[in-house]
């Protein structure tokens, strides 16, 4: 009977240990870092705040921490941003930093508390420039893009506008271009997996109707961590507008990506590249 | 040791020389309904058999010798028959029901019962079931089986079973053979199972015999009552939430019978005087079942039962306005069918089959209609949205038992599935502009399982070794699996028993649920190619013990689990996710895969004799999960870790008009993901705004308040010309503790900015009950 009881009882022991690391930081020792860089930049910026706690007052001006040291290095040489009162981040001139496609960067933040957080990027290559293949129907024109070649971008999110638009009010063409989707993502932010599925078509009303109108596309290749920042962030904003206290959350969780160790926050790299495709 | 195994092996086979066999059906004497379990022993002898799952035995004795056969089962008086037999006779045994506190259980019973090779498992008769303090007076099946050790509930009210760390799909719900998936009414705060059709219910959370598969944690294997062969009975009760009303009686008396149970609620009725004008809102759900039962001849009997119930929740509105009028009409619904029917026939005194042919269908449903008729000349509106999930199960199965000899009992069997699932089927439609969108996956899996088992007994040695096959062939792969199941009891000094089991359970089905709430919006759906079987493999040592002057017995049990392909939502996901920007998404790419282990100790002291009557458990356990895609791939707690969980039941007969009954429970608070602070980050690449972020933590890092609750209710039970009545007065909840049901965030604005707290929703107060019950 007793050797029953013992090996119940060691059972019971070697039960204890779970393997669990459960991370839970306290709003003192969370603190965020958060900063984009891009060959195109003139002025580098990191962004660093102390986290708050539930309760608190949601303030941005009462979570900017000012008097951090922070750091980025290509490898070779590191150069150290100063706190910049209008900007309210760090900041330093990319003609110093000199961001470069292809090139990894470490980003390192203490604060005076003593917490240190680190994080490294890689910035994208070189896009090729964005093909826009339209045609004419009717007055408006139709236009669908091409994306440049996966080998150089593997994530990527764009913009655009209509610009170098002249236009006259006349009598049967009162209005003058402007979009309207036929087909339309939620976001804009891609990856490889999605381009079969992602075709992107657009149409231009009445752009025929003027005497000159061109599209601007801004197109930014982004690296893997601003990928997962950007898309996490997007899904954390619906599971939070999901949740009330009328029904039940119907949403997995979703936690904000970060790749800052020691910390939350991220450091990305993103190469942009505009080009202009004239209609008229 | 070799001639020992060899003799092990052989000895079902071998010829006993004078010996003839006894067999026959243990009734209840009046209704004659077959009695699952009653143990038969040859006194001055130590082997047994017990009946089966219809109440048949088979036991060998000496020829031209006087014997006694002592046959007895908890809640009926004992029956002790003496024979001198010259040949194999057929003896069918009638056992009167009688109260517990009057039952005596002789010391050789409990030793049975102890050394019987089963272990985790527990058998609950509808009686106690109905002796449980309920939410409403609701006396249900499953929040019975909750109170036990080892056996998490979900959120507040609900019906989620999640046992020994296992996932709420885990479990094998059998009512009369045939599964049922969902097995909630009014969004999970009651069960489908009508506690007055209901017999007998076995619940296994471990040390599965191989007769049983297809899930990885637990069996509720639910027998229905079959209705008197005697005379026509009414039982039924009226109340604050449903009525019920049973009857049951001979079609031709001594040869068939009927059982037909019915239970509608009238949450409808009563809240529909409440709407406003141009709305309805309503609830309303129902359960039936149904049952015939012949006798063919000596040898042969029909068994034909069914369960239908539905839960319908609707919303119409009908808004005029000065330039539109706008009609809404919503809802949501969802039900089970099972329908099975099931042959019993004697081969001879030794070989008995069963064969059952089964149907299982659940359904869900969700839509929305909206209607805008503009009356100022603009674009009228008019669109419908539609989500059906539906489930479909064909199954044939048969089952043998084979008695060779006193020592051992030998099930061997073979079972078909087919399984179509309609997981998410999805119409969007523009009456307007006559576009259309739409999405509906069917899938077709065959499920097919071989097995043999035998229970064998020599001294104080028991046990209960078992194979089970099992594949699922899909359409484009099929998996075969092998399932050694494995039982052990040792009789030790003092009414001492030492026990273990080893199983491994393959799972063919899993359920995507958001909340855990059992939901309908939870969805089964099939194992694939991309998302593969679930399996586990479990090991459990314990001891038990027997008091048998204070009628108490004590069973301690240690338990580890390994889960393998356990299935979850990706973070962000839903279960209406069907997109992703314009990329459709499967549910397929809203899951992922990985691992899990569980450990823990459960206590259960119950005492099934005498005035006060229940049990006491407590459980340490742990659970742990790890997925690739979840949690940076680290370990994390998943939302039903529990390290301690305690149940005190307690029902106590003050006199013989009055019980007494209450229920205590302690739970520790579920793990969840939270925002636990916040902090500031740019809202993109142009740096134009700076966003506000939720600060989460690890996955499951916060732990919600800890779960406990009273409850109270007492029965007053007056004999009547007609029959019985009950009047039965409840709290639920006595004390009102304010348990979580969940979080969310709640905002308020003050003059210096936003401040965002962490609120808790509870959901039940105190909430009293009266029911009046009947039966005659």
């Amino acid at each position: 009977m007793k050797n029953a009881l013992f090996l119940l009882l060691g059972l019971w022991l070697v039960s204890c240990d779970s393997g669990v690391e459960i991370e839970r930081l306290a709003p003192k020792d969370l603190v965020a870092v958060s900063s984009f860089i891009s060959p195109q930049d003139s002025i580098v910026r990191v962004y660093v705040y102390q986290g708050k706690a539930l309760g608190d007052i949601a303030s941005l001006e009462k979570a900017l921490i000012k008097d951090a040291k922070v750091s980025i290095s290509d490898g070779s040489v590191t150069q150290n941003l100063l706190f910049d009162e209008k900007t309210r981040s760090y900041a330093i001139s990319n003609q110093l930093l000199k961001v470069t496609a292809s090139k990894q960067y470490a980003l390192q933040v203490s604060t005076a508390t003593g917490t240190v957080l680190k994080a490294t990027c890689q910035v994208p290559p070189n896009p090729a420039e964005v093909q826009i293949d339209g045609v004419k129907d009717g007055n408006d024109f139709i236009f669908s893009y091409a994306w440049p070649p996966l080998e150089k971008t593997a994530y990527f999110t764009y913009d655009f506008d209509l610009t170098d638009v002249l236009f006259r009010p006349r009598l049967g063409a009162t209005s003058g271009p402007s979009f309207s989707v036929i087909v339309i993502a939620q976001n804009n932010l891609f990856d490889n997996s999605d381009r079969p599925s992602k075709t992107i078509e657009r149409k231009v009303i009445n752009a025929f109707l003027a005497e000159k109108v061109s599209i601007r596309t801004v197109f930014n290749s982004i690296d893997k961590n601003t990928y997962q920042f950007l898309k996490t962030k997007t899904d954390a904003n619906n599971w939070n507008s999901n949740a009330s206290g009328f029904i039940p959350i119907l949403r997995e969780p979703q936690p904000v990506f970060s790749n800052v160790t020691g910390g939350v926050g991220v450091f990305g790299g993103y190469n942009q590249r505009i080009s202009t495709f004239e209609i008229l | 040791m070799r001639d020992y195994f060899l003799w092990l092996l052989f000895s079902p086979f071998l010829v006993f020389g004078q010996r003839v066999t006894l067999s026959g059906y243990v009734q209840e004497k009046g209704n004659q309904e077959n009695l699952v379990g009653v143990s038969v022993a040859l006194l001055g002898n130590t082997n047994g058999t017990t009946t089966n799952n219809y109440g048949y035995y088979s036991l060998n004795v000496p020829v031209n010798q006087t014997i006694t056969v002592r046959f007895s089962a908890l809640g009926y008086a004992a029956e002790e028959k003496t024979f001198t037999l010259t040949q194999s006779v057929r003896q069918d045994v009638l056992l009167v029901a009688t109260a517990q506190e009057l039952q005596e259980v002789r010391v050789s019973e409990q030793k049975e019962s102890l050394q019987a090779p089963q272990m985790s498992v527990v058998r609950l008769s509808a009686q106690q079931i109905k002796q449980i303090p309920a939410l409403l007076g609701e006396k249900d099946v499953i929040k019975a089986i909750q109170l036990l050790p080892g056996v998490q509930k979900g959120t507040e009210g609900s019906t989620a079973l999640y046992v020994r760390g296992g996932g709420p799909d885990q479990n094998l719900i059998l009512l009369d053979e045939a599964q049922v998936y969902n097995a909630n009414h009014l969004f999970g705060f009651f069960s489908v199972f009508n506690g007055d059709a209901i017999k007998n219910v076995d619940f296994w959370k471990g040390g599965f015999p191989a007769r049983y598969g297809g899930r990885l944690s637990s069996v509720i294997d639910l027998q229905m009552k079959e209705g008197g062969k005697d005379r026509l009975r009414g039982e039924g009760g009226i109340g604050l939430l449903s009525s019920r009303l049973t009857l049951d009686g001979p079609i031709e008396k001594g040869k068939s019978s009927f059982l037909l149970s019915g239970r509608r609620t009238y949450i409808d009725l009563l809240t529909m005087p409440l709407m406003p004008k141009g709305e309805k809102m309503g609830y309303s759900f129902y359960d039936l079942n149904a049952k015939l039962n012949f006798d063919l001849g000596p040898k042969d009997k029909l068994y034909v039962s069914g369960y239908f119930g539905n839960d319908a929740f609707r919303i119409r509105e009908r808004v005029e306005r000065s330039t539109s009028t706008i009609n809404y009409n919503s809802g949501l619904g969802w039900g089970n069918a099972t329908g099975t029917v099931r042959w019993n026939h004697l081969f001879n005194q030794k070989l008995f089959l069963n064969t059952t042919f089964s149907v299982s269908d659940f359904r869900f449903k969700l839509f929305d209609d909206f209607e805008r008729i503009r009356t100022d000349g603009g674009a009228n509106t008019s669109t419908y949205t539609e989500f059906t999930s539906s489930i479909r199960d064909y199954t044939f199965k048969t089952d043998f038992d084979y008695f060779p000899s006193n020592a051992h009992q030998i099930k061997f069997g073979a079972l078909l599935t087919n399984h179509r699932f309609k997981p998410r089927a999805f119409i969007e439609e523009n009456r307007v502009s006559a576009a259309e969108a739409s999405d509906n996956q069917t899938f077709n899996n065959q499920e097919f399982a071989l097995y043999a088992e035998d229970t064998y007994q020599h001294n104080r040695f028991s046990l209960n070794a078992g194979l089970r096959f099992n594949g699922l062939r899909t359409p484009t792969r099929t998996y075969f699996f092998a399932e050694p199941r494995l039982t052990i009891s040792h009789l030790l000094p003092k009414n001492w028993a030492l026990k273990a089991s080893y199983a491994r359970n393959n799972q063919f089905v899993h359920l995507l649920t958001n909340t855990g709430t059992g939901l309908s919006t939870d969805l089964w759906v099939p194992a694939t190619e991309r998302v593969p079987p679930q399996q586990a493999d479990q090991i459990a040592v314990g001891i038990t013990k027997n008091f048998p002057k204070a009628g108490l017995n004590l069973t301690i049990e240690s338990y580890r689990k390994w889960m393998r392909g356990i299935v979850a939502y990706q973070e962000g996901a839903t279960f209406l996710s069907f997109n992703d920007g314009a990329k459709p998404l499967r549910w397929e790419d809203n899951v992922t895969t990985g691992r899990g282990w569980s450990y823990g100790t459960e206590v259960l002291l119950q005492k099934s004799k005498g005035r006060l009557t229940g049990w006491l458990g407590y459980t340490l356990s742990w659970t742990i999960h790890q997925f690739d895609a979840l949690n940076n791939g680290k370990r994390f707690y998943p939302r039903y870790d529990r390290r301690h969980d305690f149940s005190a039941v307690a029902s106590y007969k003050l006199s013989p008009k009055i019980t007494l009954s209450a229920n205590w429970v302690y739970a520790t608070g579920n793990a969840l993901t939270v925002p636990q602070g916040f902090y500031f980050v740019p809202g993109g690449l142009s740096r134009n705004f700076i966003e506000r972020v939720d600060y989460l933590g690890s996955r499951n890092s916060f732990r919600a308040e800890a779960y406990h609750r009273l409850d109270l209710a007492a029965q007053f039970h007056k004999k009547k010309r007609w029959g019985e009545r009950t009047w039965e007065v409840g709290l639920y909840n006595a004390y009102s503790r304010q348990n979580p049901l969940y979080y969310y965030l709640r905002t308020e604005r003050t003059s210096e900015g936003d401040r965002t707290f962490l609120a808790k929703k509870a959901l039940f107060p105190v909430i009293p009950s009266v029911t009046y019950n009947f039966k005659f």
